[in-house]
């Protein structure tokens, strides 16, 4: 587990990190060390308080329907496609 | 002492993001501006405990859900709101959110929102750091104001928001409907994510993780949660 992903230096580990914590937040921390090792405990806290934060954004704008912002809709398009974003259920929020 | 001193997380916190959660705690305890303080802590107490359906379950049509008010200070339909927020948001539906906004009217469906998302990351960062989550506060007493701010339309999104001289993201005006809370909700946002003048800059140094490394967490917890936006 680990390395990078593209450029983003331990992008590997910090992706493994992220889908435990979302899908297991007390297993997640058996990756604890193996974060730590690689970004420091500060940085472990830091992937930590981004999965927390970004779990309450998406249930704002899945809540409430938020459009995407129309500078982002435009400039997305191939990349939604490519992606399969376009296929989530939020998407009709933005495209009706 | 806070609630969320920083002696009582086992590593260390960034002390603006424990700051931010004393005051969502401290929000969570008075009246709100539809709800009262006993209802907000009856809320979150039901977003604690919501679980996803088991697979295959449907999930309920909010149209036969009762309004009767239960033991536990909520009714079948707010249970089911806050569980569907909690746990099961990327299945949301104008549709579905038609008939809850319809039947709770806007104010009381965003505050719930408003509540969901404040005391989630809040949580999750304690189960992910190893530490309890924090007791509930005793609600304090007092009637909700009822007072739906100035400015607000219907501009896309389920329910009225800021509209005008809307400038920014749509997601910081998302909560527009209940101001107190938003700006609670953005206090935790900017604290843990986006603070203050270093959101344009692609460079990141004044955290841990850089920039790259911060977008890629949020990208894949979006995906994850299969969120749109």
């Amino acid at each position: 587990m680990g390395g990078a992903t593209g450029s983003i230096p331990h992008g590997g580990l910090l992706v493994s990190y992220a889908e435990a914590a979302n899908r297991d937040p007390a297993a997640a921390r058996a990756l604890d060390d193996e974060v730590i090792a690689a970004v420091g405990e500060d940085g472990l806290v830091d992937a930590a308080v981004i999965v927390a934060v970004f779990n309450g954004l998406v249930r704002s704008a899945d809540g409430i329907g938020i459009p995407l912002d129309d500078a982002v809709l435009a400039a997305t398009v191939d990349a939604r496609a490519t992606l399969g974003f376009d296929g989530y259920l939020g998407a009709a929020n933005s495209t009706r | 002492m806070a609630p969320f001193a920083p002696e009582t997380f086992p590593r260390p916190v960034d002390p603006e993001i424990l700051t931010a959660f004393d005051n969502v705690w401290d929000g969570l305890a008075g009246p709100g501006t539809w709800w009262t303080a006993a209802e907000r802590v009856a809320i979150v107490a039901a977003t604690r405990t919501s679980v996803p359906l088991p697979l295959g379950e449907v999930a309920p049509d909010p149209d036969g859900l009762s309004d009767i008010v239960g033991p536990d200070g909520l009714s079948a339909l707010t249970r089911e709101v806050v569980r569907r927020l909690a746990v099961d948001a990327g299945r949301i539906t104008g549709d579905w959110a038609a008939v809850v906004v319809d039947r709770l009217g806007p104010g009381r469906y965003v505050e719930m929102v408003a509540l969901v998302v404040q005391t989630v990351p809040i949580d999750l960062l304690c189960d992910l750091l190893g530490r309890p989550h924090q007791d509930l506060p005793t609600p304090r007493a007092g009637d909700p104001s009822q007072v739906v701010p100035d400015g607000l339309g219907q501009e896309g999104a389920f329910v009225p928001w800021a509209v005008g001289a809307w400038f920014g993201p749509n997601v910081a005006r998302a909560l527009s409907y209940v101001p107190d809370d938003n700006a609670r909700r953005m206090e935790v946002v900017m604290s843990m994510y986006s603070g203050g003048q270093h959101f344009g800059e692609m460079v990141w140094q004044h955290r841990p993780l850089s920039r790259p490394q911060v977008e890629l967490i949020a990208a894949r917890t979006s995906a994850i949660n299969e969120c749109f936006y």
